[in-house]
């Protein structure tokens, strides 16, 4: 085989050009803000010795990235009294959504936590920003 | 006196409750045999001049009995320090998993329930304090409740409250149908009265 006689020599594959790499503080931002959007998901403050020491706005993230794969665990509190099974399968889908889309993940597994069970304010109560 | 400690506290595994039972039996089994022999021996039932003798023939210099003991202590240890780490395996419910699928899995701090738990009870007319904690396994939990009462409380009333709306709202969260639940009301000592 000859090389084609052009004046640019061909480029090389583009995998192996370079390489994109997301940081695992992407993920955990893109992960925090598309569980924060299911409605009876929140942040839960961070407890010491049951104190609560943080605010609580939105839920904590911890990722690992690996490629295209990533594993995200999420910490977050759900509204009393709904079905936490529900909303944390809710928050799944929708950080596996925004992973694959926004990030290009490929394979996302997510872990959800639920640190506090949170009854609901009355709407005056609730505070929108 | 019938108080709240008439109410075993259900925190031990039944298998510790299990091994609880038949190590006492044994133990005391094996007490009374050993009572009873000496009891006879000195009473000259197995021959009159059987309680002057020595324990053992030689008295006790021969060789193998320092090792026998010694290796005979070292299982009465070995047991003992099973049977005690045995005592502080608890049933109670750390943290509940409620999914755990290919996609990940999902858990619920124990101590999540029993907060919202415990703050809608005392929310609750004629409550001054209420501790619950979670037993059993994810699949099937169990609620402990206990509810201290305020001065002028009606029990019944209370009862009907933590039964009917409280442990609803946590079989909802749960997406359970049973959660057995045990409730515990302390009454004030100078109210106290039997429940009707």
């Amino acid at each position: 085989m000859t090389a084609p006689p052009a004046a640019v020599p061909p480029l090389p594959e583009p995998e192996q050009r370079g390489r994109t790499t997301i940081a695992d503080r992407a993920v955990e931002r893109v992960a925090a803000a598309a569980a924060a959007e299911v409605d009876l998901a929140t942040g839960s403050a961070r407890r010491v010795l049951g104190v609560p020491v943080s605010a609580a706005d939105l839920p904590r993230v911890t990722a690992r990235v690996h490629g295209d794969e990533a594993t995200v665990e999420v910490d977050l509190a759900v509204a009393w009294p709904a079905p936490v099974r529900q909303v944390a399968r809710q928050v799944r889908a929708r950080v596996v959504e925004q992973l694959t889309g926004l990030l290009g993940l490929r394979d996302v597994r997510v872990d959800v936590r639920v640190g506090a069970l949170v009854p609901e304010r009355a709407p005056e109560q609730r505070r929108v920003v | 006196m019938s108080g709240p400690a008439a109410l075993a506290p259900a925190t031990r595994t039944p298998g510790a409750v299990r091994v609880n039972r038949v190590v006492l039996a044994v133990l005391g089994a094996v007490l009374l045999a050993a009572g009873v022999l000496v009891l006879l021996l000195g009473l000259g039932a197995l021959g009159a001049d059987r309680a002057d003798r020595a324990v053992l023939p030689g008295g006790g210099t021969a060789g193998w009995v320092a090792p026998v003991v010694g290796a005979g202590g070292l299982a009465v240890a070995g047991l003992s320090a099973w049977w005690l780490v045995l005592q502080a395996r608890t049933d109670r419910l750390a943290r509940i998993r409620l999914e755990d699928a290919d996609g990940g899995r999902t858990v619920l701090d124990g101590a999540a329930l029993t907060r919202v738990v415990e703050e809608e009870v005392e929310a609750l007319p004629g409550v001054a304090r209420a501790s619950a904690h979670l037993s059993g396994t994810s699949a099937a939990p169990r609620l402990h409740l206990r509810v201290r009462l305020a001065g002028r409380a009606d029990p019944g009333e209370v009862h009907r409250a933590v039964t009917g709306e409280v442990l609803a709202r946590a079989r909802e969260a749960l997406e359970l149908d049973r959660l057995p639940a045990r409730v515990e009301l302390d009454l004030p000592r100078a109210t106290g009265r039997p429940l009707s």
